[in-house]
């Protein structure tokens, strides 16, 4: 969100993520595999997009999914997951397909076995296909019904039987994690993990099912895989038996953050589409001629108020989705909560985002002539896959309400992991390394983030105490810097109004009571505002950090704008009242995001252009490039 | 409802026949199977006759319960002014979303999840009940739109104009709810469910493309409320049950309506099995349906 001081050298040089979006701007050409035109062809075709993930792997993006402890190069989950958002900025489709690699191999870094990891790093390193088979054609999300046995082999090792179904990648993957009961009495305990080698598979022994076509992400190998009797070796085993479903419960923590960076992908691409569909035609959808910009649907009132709000909740679905993926490094036994906040808010926002920009664009021929690849259309099918996977928001929200209680008593005890909380919330500061053996089924403590929400609000305060008498900008617009009295006050009122929400949240949810199997339907909209309310945490703790107050790492002013249009929203999305001029900000967040090049995004960790990568014509640091460094909300104060 | 009114949409649903039978030539697996195939289901069953406004409007809801695709609205001068050609298109996504409805509901009543049958389970029955609120609240709308009634207060517009606002998001909205309790078997284009993505699908591309009205353009909300509590609509439809519609959040800047106690959801829940197993429509008409539960 800041703007670092220049470093010595370029960051394409250095960081993985500019080196892996400068190249995928290259491959965006005709013919190239990223070239738009050919992955819709091979969506239209159902066809996996094999060019695509090929590149992928010759650009290194594996070493991202291997811990560096294991031979690889994942130190920090946010660069995988930024990595991740790269790709499904393009397509989602790939990103999904490649992806998959790091969620199917996640269990076997869980289990901690030097050895196994050592292996299986380097075969993903040498671009090997990892998938993850948990689900089964008749169970779904429910994994203590699995069906697929694992029973002792005479002369030792395993024989599995049975079948896994709607699985992503199974059929190209040459190594399957595989979830199988080894207890007949089923149950937590009743469970285990094999990572299964297919090519030390016998003839016969498994059969590949036939690819499912689906919605969106057509070209995905979506399939499945059936096992007879298949004799795996001892080795195959991950962790001790029985612990399969811990293993996986854990490793579900990780994979969800991952989910996110997709979903935030594909709602960058998506916002993206409408926001130059709505530059570039009128009313009705013509195309503009030069020197009519006035004439553009984005200059109508509703048109761009909805952008911004648009804009503002992809802010905040990048604000959950930030702290949520370095949270696995340093709050990692509250993930049990926050990966569950993360899986079931972010694709669900992205989701809505999506559908309210169709609602206002599609009339104007955004699902027609004015998307001549039929992109938008695209991401719509595509996106809607990431809030199904490793478990849907009604999956997630009810391992929320399995944790009320806990949450609510460390709300109402004040319980934060102050160093955790600071560093999950400071982008800028390298993370510590990951402990697997940190990560809990169930968060004792709660939920530092949200915890840490009354902590926020008194340092604001205390900010705004401190500011001179007087010192005002004297502009109704306060698209201003967080210097100022008129934005700071703006955000400690809407700050406030957040706070009181969170203290009557939690007192509802700790007046919940259920009997197994019986989680009452009005609990899942408390889940859903518990969720508004980590985002809105989140945004505040994230901009907190930024402002070069001398404890966070940030330098100069960070501007307000976007962190008021995300407290707006989440207030709005709330039920919580916003006034009018409070709203305004929104606006504002639809000017910066028009004022983005077209194929530039706007994100809290990136400047507009980034995409593109530093040497593209669209980028900032090239002389070509118009002036658009300033990051998210800087635009300047309109005069009065 | 009277005969008359339904005798255009009960005769179609005779000719298209149940859509849950997999030997019938327009039943949802031959509609899905021509959709991949790129082509259009054969034959004149398709045709919506023309006619009076709202035996149109439930005629082509017997033809968006299968395929939202195959059904041309009608010539304006069929339906009167240009308005209700709208109301039409809008309100004849009804169809579709009973569709939508009965496959979820047909999928957990044969669901079991977590060691119990996930028709039981209360959020999801929750879900569903929400989605037939919503059903229930763009037939109101619809009804009075096509009947041209006065209702509401007369400055912010009619139920043609809430229709045309309201009604597509509230539809849409509607079939995401039911996308998500259906999970990866909304996901699927093949197998017994498949008819759900085509019926989600079409009927976004039948609201929102290119030249569909952009009520957003309108600066006033709609004043739902204040039109819900006119006596026109508690003529058609239990308030109450109105107030249980998630689609109420949609009328202005709020984005959460506040829901009714569990008895309302519960009594939503259980009519809405009662036509399911009794081979009712969802909407207000309640017509005889040829579908099997």
């Amino acid at each position: 969100m800041t703007a670092a001081a220049p470093p010595a050298q370029s960051p394409a040089d250095t960081d993985p993520v500019a080196r892996l979006t400068r190249l995928l701007h290259e491959l965006t050409g005709p013919g190239q595999p990223f070239d738009t035109a050919g992955l819709a062809a091979l969506d239209e075709a159902d066809t996996f997009p094999a060019d695509a993930c090929r590149a992928l792997d010759e650009a290194g993006l594996p070493r991202y999914y291997v811990p560096v402890e294991h031979g690889g190069a994942l130190d920090d989950f946010g660069v995988v997951m930024r990595l991740l958002r790269a790709v499904s900025r393009i397509d989602l489709t790939v990103a999904a397909a490649h992806g998959k690699t790091y969620l199917g191999a996640v269990p076997t870094w869980i289990a901690d076995d030097a050895g196994p990891a050592r292996r299986l790093g380097r075969r993903i390193t040498a671009a090997e296909v990892v998938s993850c088979a948990l689900t089964e054609r008749h169970h779904g999300s429910d994994l203590l019904a699995g069906e697929v046995v694992a029973r002792p082999a005479p002369d030792g090792g395993w024989l599995l039987d049975g079948e896994k179904w709607l699985i992503n990648n199974v059929t190209r993957a040459g190594l399957v994690t595989v979830l199988a009961r080894t207890d007949d009495a089923g149950g937590p305990r009743g469970f285990s993990l094999f990572l299964v080698d297919k090519a030390r598979l016998a003839p016969g022994a498994h059969t590949a099912l036939p690819k499912v076509p689906t919605y969106g992400i057509r070209g995905a190998d979506i399939s499945g895989i059936a096992f007879h009797r298949a004799l795996l070796p001892a080795d195959a085993l991950i962790g001790a038996p029985g612990q399969g479903v811990e293993i996986i419960v854990k490793a579900l923590h990780i994979t969800r953050t991952c989910c996110a960076a997709m979903s935030l992908g594909a709602g960058d691409h998506a916002l993206r589409l409408a926001a130059d569909f709505a530059a570039a035609h009128r009313p009705g959808g013509a195309p503009l001629a030069p020197g009519e910009q006035d004439a553009a649907l984005a200059r109508q009132p509703h048109v761009r108020r909805e952008l911004g709000e648009a804009a503002a909740g992809l802010l905040l679905a990048e604000a959950t989705g930030l702290v949520a993926v370095r949270s696995l490094h340093s709050l990692t036994g509250e993930m049990s909560v926050i990966s569950a906040v993360a899986k079931a808010h972010v694709p669900a926002r992205t989701d809505a985002v999506i559908a309210r920009l169709l609602h206002l664009l599609g009339p104007h021929g955004l699902l027609g002539a004015g998307d001549p690849h039929a992109l938008f259309a695209k991401a719509e099918r595509d996106h809607r896959i990431i809030g199904i996977f490793d478990g849907s928001s009604l999956v997630n929200r009810n391992a929320l309400i399995e944790q009320f209680v806990r949450i609510a008593r460390g709300y109402r005890k004040g319980r934060v992991d102050a160093d955790g909380l600071a560093e999950a919330t400071d982008p800028h500061t390298p993370p510590r390394p990951f402990r697997p053996a940190s990560l809990s089924l169930l968060s004792t403590g709660g939920c530092s983030v949200v915890a840490g929400l009354p902590g926020a609000v008194a340092e604001l305060r205390e900010r705004v105490a401190a500011e001179p008498a007087g010192a005002t900008t004297g502009t109704s617009d306060t698209s201003s810097a967080s210097g100022t009295s008129d934005g700071l006050r703006s955000v400690l009122a809407l700050a406030e109004r957040l706070l009181d929400a969170t203290d009557r949240l939690h007192e509802a949810m700790a007046a919940v009571r259920f009997a197994p199997r019986a989680v009452p339907a009005e609990a899942f909209d408390l889940a859903e505002r518990y969720e508004l309310c980590f985002a809105a945490a989140s945004a505040l703790h994230l901009w907190l950090r930024g402002t070069g107050t001398g404890t966070g790492s940030g330098v100069g002013a960070v501007p307000d704008t976007w962190l008021r249009g995300c407290l707006v929203t989440a207030l709005t999305d709330l039920g919580e009242p916003v006034e009018d001029a409070e709203a305004e900000v929104l606006d504002h967040l639809a000017d910066d995001l028009l004022a983005c090049p077209p194929g530039t995004f706007l994100s809290l960790l990136e400047q507009p252009g980034a995409r593109n990568g530093p040497g593209h014509p669209d980028a900032p640091d090239h002389p070509d490039a118009p002036d658009h460094r300033a990051p998210v909300g800087s635009r300047k104060a309109e005069a009065s | 409802m009277n005969t008359t009114t339904a005798a255009l949409a009960d005769a179609l649903e005779q000719r298209l026949g149940d859509p849950f039978d997999p030997a019938n030539p327009y039943g949802f697996q031959a509609v899905v199977a021509a959709a991949e195939a790129g082509r259009r289901p054969d034959g004149d069953a398709w045709e919506v006759p023309d006619g009076d406004p709202e035996p149109v409007l439930h005629a082509l809801r017997a033809v968006h319960r299968r395929s939202p695709a195959l059904a041309a609205l009608p010539p304006a001068t069929a339906a009167g002014a240009g308005g209700l050609v709208e109301a039409l298109a809008v309100g004849a996504g009804v169809g579709a979303l009973d569709s939508a409805l009965r496959i979820t509901l047909r999928h957990l009543r044969a669901r079991r999840l977590y060691g119990a049958a996930a028709i039981d389970l209360p959020s999801l029955r929750s879900l569903l009940s929400g989605a037939f609120a919503d059903l229930l609240l763009c037939d109101v709308l619809a009804t009075l739109a096509v009947r041209e009634v006065a209702a509401g207060p007369a400055q912010h517009g009619t139920p043609a104009h809430a229709l045309a606002v309201l009604g597509p998001r509230i539809v849409q909205g509607a079939l995401d709810h039911l996308s998500v309790v259906m999970g990866s078997r909304f996901y699927i284009r093949v197998g017994e469910h498949a008819a759900f993505q085509l019926l989600l699908s079409e009927t976004q591309r039948a609201l929102f493309e290119a030249g569909r009205r952009t009520p957003e353009a309108d600066a006033a909300p709609v004043p739902l409320t204040e039109l819900l509590a006119d006596p026109a609509v508690a003529a058609l439809c239990d308030p109450q049950l109105l107030a249980a519609a998630p689609g109420r959040a949609l009328t202005g800047r709020v984005r959460r309506a506040a829901q009714p106690a569990g008895p309302v959801h519960e009594q939503l829940y259980v009519e809405l099995v009662d036509r399911y197993e009794g081979g009712r429509s969802f909407d207000l008409a309640r017509r005889a349906l040829p579908d099997r539960p």
